[in-house]
């Protein structure tokens, strides 16, 4: 259905409370030696910006999608900005979105999959969440929070130097179990390596799946919060038709509750693996590379939702085994 | 269909040149002579003959994107990414008269009255109406729904068309203050255009459909089916044996014309112009004509007979064409490129041969 862009100017996405460090990210990204013309387009007033940048302001506009097979909300002023500053492609080579400290991280990155103009010519590169380690828990109820986290591929938890080890390795494991597919760093002052940031290729599907083995492994279990990801891992192959119906249905009554999906599909039947992703009712996916002589032919698949029955969902999935 | 030209046309070249950046937009004077073009790296250049080219202003490094040359061809207007709409008495070779500067916009849509020297702009969600010869702002409209897409004034200049989330929302000169009238259309309209006639409001819209509304006869029509969002529209001057104009619409590669049918309550077929490899760019029907000149990131224009077949493409463009615009009698054809450049031709009928 879509297909993401194989080459393109990278995008990643910053989002994260006001005050938990996203600004000070931002101009490290701005003024790190990397080599990297960056654009950068930013929906909260901070100082952000240094002489011969290319800084653009936008309000946030969220559009309703709607044409037949994908209900979505995108957002009309990125495919505006972006429209404009692709106009100056040799200007930039890297573009980096920050999002207001309210955003749902969604709107945006559907952007990426509908917009067949930005789709074609940039390539989400990852969704960076900076998170107050301190103050964190104020919010840590609030929808925006959840979403921030539940879309995040990096996630820096900031401020470090507020909390005792404790306290941060326990919002270490229930960042994780809401997000096991995030990859955390500890920093004081958003301060890390530019490269754990910049060319991540999160959303690249060729890099299909990076989780923690011990997570992939793991049977269904209580989770504290209301959003909370898991995985499936099958051995047996998969009937690819069921599996399309079964896929189709439950994007249609499920997919405002699936925040993100990611997996690799053995498919009864076929020499390559399957791989694809999926924001909220967007799916795509493509055949990868044959399976390998000395690797096991095994599904893997990871959800991140709201209120997604585990125990449904794994039955769902074990019905379309071939 | 008498007085249209149909005949092959031949097209030689008038005239070349070219900017530091990216073309993003073209519009002649009346006179069918002057050309103003602007640029990516914030060029304005004004070329009343090949030997008569000035560059009212040279490269900012900060886009202009709207351009408009008022309908007497006195005043040129454009806005773009400094957020500053600057007018230019063309007549007077004087400095520009910024009418505002809204810091941190990105000014992209801007359209002259048809008659008037009054000029509408879009600043976010904000439609700023001003009448530049007594240099004074006449109204302030709110589109609310999002920032302004596309600002397109009816060809009596009586109402004001403009394009964003959830619609068209169309203005009465005649009232600014009255709550316009909504055009409701799934998603957000991209493009508003106009038939040459005023009797049909045209919207593209970004759910891959295509809104035709003829003016005060409700309901409109929803032209489904398309590939893509449909990016822009143009209207023919004359209309077919039905009575009506053709309406063409871009989307990704190709450009679907729709006609209408002839009974009374008659609906709209299609069909497909295929021949670009790449996005189109923009299109424009020749006026009093149904040719249709269709620009594309291929790299070519192409000419397409009767709205039906590509009967000539024209290239010299090292990447994409960006924009095109016809001289208002049609004798001319002027375009732009991704890389800066510029080509003008000279539009004649070819000469007819013995047999």
């Amino acid at each position: 259905m879509v297909t993401t862009a194989t080459a393109g100017v990278p995008v990643t996405v910053l989002t994260g409370y006001l005050g938990a460090g996203k600004t000070t990210l931002l101009n490290r990204i701005l003024t790190y030696e990397h080599g990297k013309k960056v654009a950068v387009i930013v929906n909260e007033f901070g100082e952000v910006g240094i002489d011969n940048q290319l800084v653009i302001d936008a309000d946030e506009e969220i559009f309703e999608m709607n044409n037949g097979c994908i209900c979505c909300t995108v957002r009309g002023d990125l495919i505006r900005i972006i429209g404009n500053l692709m106009q100056r492609r040799d200007r930039f080579d890297h573009l980096v979105i920050e999002t207001t400290g309210l955003a749902d991280p969604a709107p945006v990155i559907q952007t990426f999959f509908v917009d067949e103009d930005i789709q074609s010519q940039l390539s989400l590169d990852a969704v960076i969440t900076v998170v107050d380690a301190k103050h964190i828990w104020q919010h840590w109820d609030s929808d925006e929070a959840q979403e921030q986290i539940a879309f995040a591929d990096v996630i820096l938890l900031n401020k470090v130097d507020l909390v005792s080890e404790a306290d941060l390795a326990e919002l270490e494991r229930r960042i994780l179990d809401m997000n096991a597919m995030v990859k955390l760093y500890r920093t004081q002052n958003s301060d890390l390596p530019i490269d754990s940031i910049l060319g991540v290729k999160a959303f690249d599907l060729d890099r299909a799946l990076q989780v923690d083995p011990e997570f992939l492994n793991e049977d269904a279990h209580e989770h504290d919060e209301s959003v909370y990801s898991f995985a499936i891992v099958e051995e047996q192959p998969l009937n690819s038709d069921k599996l399309s119906a079964w896929v189709t249905e439950l994007l249609q009554t499920k997919g405002p509750d699936i925040f993100r999906m990611k997996g690799i599909l053995n498919l009864a039947g076929e020499a390559n693996r399957y791989v694809f992703q999926g924001v909220h009712m967007i799916f795509d996916g493509r055949s990868d590379r044959p399976w390998k002589a000395n690797e096991s032919r095994r599904s893997e698949l990871v959800f991140i939702g709201r209120n997604l029955d585990e125990t449904e969902l794994r039955q769902g999935f074990r019905a379309c085994l071939a | 269909m008498s007085g249209v030209k149909s005949a092959s046309l031949q097209y030689t070249q008038y005239w070349q040149g070219s900017l530091s950046d990216y073309v993003t937009a073209l519009a002649w004077l009346p006179d069918g002579d002057g050309l103003a073009v602007t640029s990516a790296a914030g060029e304005v250049m004004l070329q009343r003959s090949p030997e008569d080219i000035i560059f009212l202003q040279g490269s900012t490094d900060q886009a202009i994107n709207g351009l408009g040359v008022s309908a007497n061809g006195q005043y040129v207007a454009v806005g773009g990414q400094s957020g500053e709409v600057k007018v230019w008495d063309v007549s007077l070779s004087a400095c520009p008269v910024t009418l505002q500067q809204h810091s941190g916009a990105w000014i992209d849509q801007l359209a002259w009255h048809p008659q008037q020297n009054v000029l509408a702009y879009a600043v976010g969600a904000q439609i700023h109406i001003w009448d530049v010869t007594q240099a004074m702002q006449v109204a302030t409209l709110d589109f609310q729904a999002s920032s302004v897409l596309r600002l397109a004034w009816h060809p009596q200049g009586i109402l004001l068309a403009v394009s964003g989330h959830g619609g068209v929302k169309v203005w009465s000169q005649s009232d600014w203050s009255a709550a316009p009238k909504l055009i409701a259309v799934p998603g957000a309209s991209l493009d508003a255009a106009w038939s040459v006639d005023g009797r049909y409001l045209g919207s593209g819209n970004l759910d891959r459909t295509l809104t035709v509304a003829e003016w005060d006869n409700s309901p409109p029509w929803l032209m489904q089916g398309f590939p893509g969002k449909v990016r822009q529209l143009a209207w023919s001057t004359p209309a077919t044996a039905s009575g009506s104009p053709l309406v063409a619409a871009a989307c990704i590669e190709g450009i679907t014309v729709w006609e209408r049918g002839h009974k009374p309550k008659a609906g709209w077929r299609s069909r497909v112009l295929q021949y670009h490899k790449g996005r189109v760019n923009a299109i424009a029907f020749q006026p009093d004509s149904l040719t249709l000149a269709s620009a594309s990131e291929d790299g070519q224009i192409a000419l397409w007979q009767a709205a039906q077949k590509p009967s000539q493409t024209l290239k010299g463009f090292k990447k994409g064409v960006t924009c095109l615009a016809w001289s208002a009698t049609g004798n001319r054809l002027a375009a732009g490129g991704a890389a800066g450049e510029l080509q003008i031709w000279n539009v004649s009928h070819r000469a007819q041969g013995f047999g």
